[in-house]
Parts: C-alpha cells; structure tokens; sequence
C-alpha cells in the first residue's frame, strides 16, 4: 500500500472524531455486507463474504479420523488462514505465513474456545461417531482473497456462514467390533446433518484511532491504529474471545467500556449477518 | 523388461480407477485367454489407440488380485459408443467459458476465469518499482509470477498449498508464456507482478490460469504484443478430446497444452505427457490450437464489453 501523507491522516483522524469517516459512514456502522454460499461445491460448506473491498472465502470440509486418546468424545475442528498473494504483493511467498498464522490463532481462540474443549461455537461432541475409535475432523480453511482491512471480522462471518452452510453426510456403523478394531462406517451420499450454528460467535474488532473507537476499520484507516480490540461475542451476548492488537497501551475503564460497545455493535452484526446469510442460502437453492 | 509408463502427474488423490484404462489390456490378457504379453499389448493398442509398453509392475497382476475388478467388467469408456463423453459433451466441444474482469479491487489488473468446474484468479500489480534491487534489469521490465492453490481446490484438501514443485513449475511456465508476450522494453527497471489463485481445480488449472493471467494484465493497462490464450487437448479411446476435466486428464492418456498469440498465429507454450505417436500428437495439437482461438474470441468479447462499459461511466 502506498504511504499516507500527513495531510491525508489529518484527514483520517479528524474525520473519526467528527463520526464521518472517509467513505461516508458513521463511527459504528459496517460496510455492506455481501454474503454468497455454496461457492466451493467439492465442500462440505462454503461461503464468500465481501465487506467493501474485503473479500474472503471460507470453506469446511469433514474428513473421518480418528479421536485423540485424551477426549475419546469429542471430534477435532482445526482452522486454518491462508492470505493469497492476489489480495497484496507482500505475501507472495512466505510473506503471508506471519499474518496468516496471526490470523488462525486469533480465530481459534474466538471460535473454539480453551484447550479441553470449553466454550467452543461448535459442539465438538457433535462430532464423534463412534466413542474413541471414529469421529469427524473438521477442517475449517479461509482464503483472503482481496484485503481492504477488517480481515478478522470478515474471516469470522465467513466461517459463520460456511458452518451454516455446511451439510455433514449421516454416518451408518456398519458393524459391532470390540477392542481395537476399526470399525466399517458407511458414509450416506443421500442424507445431511445441518450444523446448528445459532452457539457460533461473530467477532467484532474495534479500533482505537486518537480517542474514538471505530468499527471496521479500512486499511489507511488501519495504518493509524494506536490499538484494536477484537472481541468475539455470541448471540446471548457473552463474550467467548478476546485480543488485543497494537502498540498502545489501553485504560482498563476504556477496555470495558469497548466491550460494552463492541457488545452493541454485535446485535446489529448478528442479525445483518443472519438474515444475509439466509438470503444467499435462499439464492442457492434457487439456482 | 518394458516398463508401463502412466501418467502420474495428478492433482488430486491417485485411485486405482485412474489406470483402468491400462488395466484393460491385463485384464484381457490374462484373463479372459492366456495371451502372451505382447499380444495383450496388441489388442489393448487397438483398443485404445496408443502405443504403450509392458512389464513387470504391480497393474500386470491379474486385476481380481489388486483392484477387485470383476473379469466381466467393461473398460473405463472415456467416449461412450454414441460419441459422448463422461460429462455429456462431444469430444470437439470446450466446457463453458466464463470470465469477469476487476474482481480485486486493490491489484492493478485482476481477472476470474473458468472453464468448467476450474475456477481460478489472477491479480497484477505493476509496473512499480522493484522491490529487489539486485534482480532490477537495465533495459527491460521483470517480470515475476506466482502460482497457489488453496486448500479446498482439490477434492482431497491439500496440506501445502504454496513452494511444492508443481506449483513451483507452473509458476515458471506461466512467466515464461506472459513475459514472451509483454512489451518489457517499455517499462525498464520496474517489476510486474503476476499472482494466480486457484479455487477450484477441474483439470486444465494451467490453461486457466494462463487465459486469467492475460486478462488480468489487459485490465491493468499493460502494454502486449498479443493475448495469450491457451487450451488443453488429450487423446483416449482413440478420439481427440478438446479441454480435458480432471477425471479424463487422470485417465492416463497424453495431455497437450497449447499456448498461443491468436493473432500473430504463433505458438507460445507447448508442453505434453505421456506419449502420441507423431501423426495423432498433429491432430491434437490442431485441436487444441482450434481451442485457443475460441477462448481468445471470447476474450476479446469480454474485453470489449468491460471497454464500453468504462465508456459509459465516463460518460462518453
């Protein structure tokens, strides 16, 4: 990205604190969002989701595996972030790996909850077929296509859509085996389980830009960042992730007094984000 | 001994379905009449329409053994007797064809081109300064090229999807093709950036990325001698087939991609595996040459209609 002149961050600032940003909006309104699913059709679930310029591509596929031996009961979700150089000239080669693994980490933290397996969006006890020997690995990739900064919260509502999207094939246990055997499953072409996606958190990212906070940062508007918050929060409005971005230290009143905004900000997300998502499933089925 | 020779450059999972169309001159042979090797190398040549060798590898076994396949099974039909092939088209016909232009709105030049199931994305960035001060050229632009394919592209989800030698080769080739064909003289000590995505990939993943990248670089105004375009050609069941998809390119048979300026007539890249005996391998190559000209038609088209609309807004 070309650099910013000083007149041109003037600008940026001084647009934030009067609540008019460059393109027009409001401190805390979104770009529109553009929700398409179904893109990748050799997937189990898939979604597109443009917010400005921002275009990211999240897509789920379920491969069986085997549980690990600490939580027999539970299948295994993994998710992963891959920044194509086509969206800027930087990571081509290995230049994305730092973003993109910052990436992956931000949204496994968001969406998967801790370690054993608490507060996750998704249920992975849903996933296991067969208790310690069979159970679904769940592969969750995100491309970011084109960047025009807020690539978490666009990653976020993609994967929120892909999931709903997603349709998991019904599994018949063919055969009773004891011991150590693996046991013969036949996976249905026929029938699909939907993923109840309504535990599944958005992120929301607020950034601090002099003193005022806004939502959905663009790029230049990014470059001016003294620090951002990226919370994720779900439909019940609890708080299932947290990071902090940036430099800057922050006032712990002005972190809470973000998560409260953040937590507003997030009602309007959710129900944009579900009504677009249904709108474009809709769209789908259609065509 | 001989030595069978498939075509082991998939992208995607290898199957035992993907040589069944070797495994038919076994199976016969071995099978159904106790034919020596080199007559069951004889009828299958018949059947299929190239010369292939045999030996001792694990297809030579007697199919029951490695594959399941049943004595009674009928061979991998590429073209079925009616002249259809495994998706419905006829062996001349091309898939469909569909491009947009500008769908990267931060890259100077950016294309989405599909042909069938492939779906693939190139953006261009430059001319700009070169960021590598020792790879700058005096009199010439540099030209620099990257090819990746996401994880989901391929039906079973890859692990690497950059810096693995495919990538690294068709990276290489898709330089080779577009820097052939762009006036760098004209832009000394500056760096043009070509970066190609793949989305889906269906077969002909390099002739898409090709026909992309040449879009791309019109839309970011970049000075050419010609279009590049580009298409895929194979030969099975003894019949030429234009644009091959995955599951005919993994069938073993030859794969010929062209690559050509239309209107200079001039051919830019050729590359082919397996092999043609030299007669057919003109065919082929004729076909996919007929291929190349109806992309660059439609090329043409979409360019001309992305013009009148950049006309409009202008309001001329």
């Amino acid at each position: 990205m070309v650099g910013l002149s000083v007149g041109e961050k003037h600008f940026i600032q001084g647009g934030i604190a009067q609540d008019l940003r460059s393109d027009g909006r409001k401190r805390l309104t979104y770009r529109p969002i553009y929700v398409e699913t179904g893109v990748i059709p050799q997937a189990h679930g898939s979604a597109r989701i443009r917010l400005g310029a921002t275009d990211v591509i999240a897509s789920v596929k379920a491969e069986l595996g085997k549980p690990s031996a600490l939580q027999p009961d539970k299948g295994k979700i993994a998710i992963y972030v891959d920044c194509s150089p086509t969206a800027a000239p930087m990571f081509e080669g290995r230049g994305g790996e730092e973003l993109s693994t910052e990436l992956s980490v931000a949204l496994q933290r968001c969406l998967l909850g801790g370690k054993s397996g608490a507060g996750s969006g998704i249920d992975p006890s849903s996933l296991v077929i067969v208790e310690g020997k069979v159970c679904w690995d769940l592969y969750i990739d995100g491309l970011v296509i084109s960047s025009d900064g807020n690539l978490l919260d666009a990653l976020g509502a993609a994967i929120k859509a892909a999931l709903s999207n997603t349709g998991i094939p019904k599994v018949n246990v063919a055969s009773e085996t004891s011991g150590d055997e693996q046991p013969e499953v036949n996976i249905s072409d026929e029938e699909f389980l939907q993923f109840d996606t309504s535990g599944i958190p958005v992120i929301v990212t607020l950034t601090k830009v002099g003193r005022h906070y806004i939502v959905d940062a663009t790029s230049e508007e990014e470059s001016q960042i003294n620090s951002a918050i990226s919370i994720s929060i779900n439909r019940k409005g609890h708080i299932c992730g947290l990071t902090k971005r940036g430099g800057a230290g922050l006032d712990p009143s002005i972190i809470l007094d973000m998560i409260s905004v953040a937590k507003h900000v997030s009602e309007q997300l959710i129900n944009k984000l579900d009504s677009e998502i249904a709108a474009a499933e809709a769209n789908e089925e259609e065509s | 001994m001989m030595q069978v020779r498939p075509n082991l450059d998939y992208e995607g999972p290898k199957s035992h379905q993907h040589h069944r169309a070797f495994v038919f001159g076994f199976e016969y042979g071995f099978l159904k009449e106790k034919l020596d090797q080199k007559e069951a190398a004889k009828r299958a040549n018949e059947q299929l329409g190239f010369v292939f060798d045999i030996g001792p590898n694990p297809w030579s076994k007697p199919a029951t053994s490695s594959f399941g396949c049943k004595p009674s099974l009928v061979k991998m039909e590429y073209v079925s007797p009616e002249g259809l092939r495994l998706d419905g088209r006829r062996p001349m016909e091309m898939r469909q064809i569909r491009a947009e232009i500008g769908t990267v709105a931060r890259a100077d030049g950016s294309a989405v081109f599909e042909m069938g199931n492939t779906k693939v994305i190139a953006a261009v960035y430059g001319p700009r300064e070169v960021q590598n001060r020792s790879q700058q050229i005096s009199d010439q632009a540099l030209v620099r090229c990257e090819y990746s394919m996401a994880n989901f592209s391929t039906g079973d989800r890859m692990r690497k999807p950059k810096g693995d030698r495919r990538s690294t080769e068709i990276s290489l080739v898709i330089r080779q093709t577009m820097e052939a064909c762009i006036l760098t003289h004209l832009m000394p000590r500056s760096q043009i950036d070509i970066f190609v995505q793949v989305l889906q990939a269906d077969g002909g993943t390099r002739s898409a990325c090709i026909n992309a990248a040449t879009l791309a670089l019109a839309d970011a105004g970049i000075p050419m001698r010609d279009i590049v375009t580009s298409c895929s050609a194979g030969y099975l069941n003894s019949t030429p087939l234009l644009d091959l998809n995955y599951i005919e390119d993994s069938a073993g048979g030859p794969d010929v991609t062209v690559g050509i300026l239309p209107k200079l007539d001039k051919v830019t890249l050729l590359q082919m595996d397996a092999k043609l005996p030299l007669d057919i391998f003109e065919n082929v190559m004729g076909l996919a040459t007929e291929g190349c000209k109806a992309v660059a038609n439609y090329i043409r088209e979409v360019l001309l209609e992305n013009t009148k609309q950049l006309e409009y807004r202008r309001g001329l």
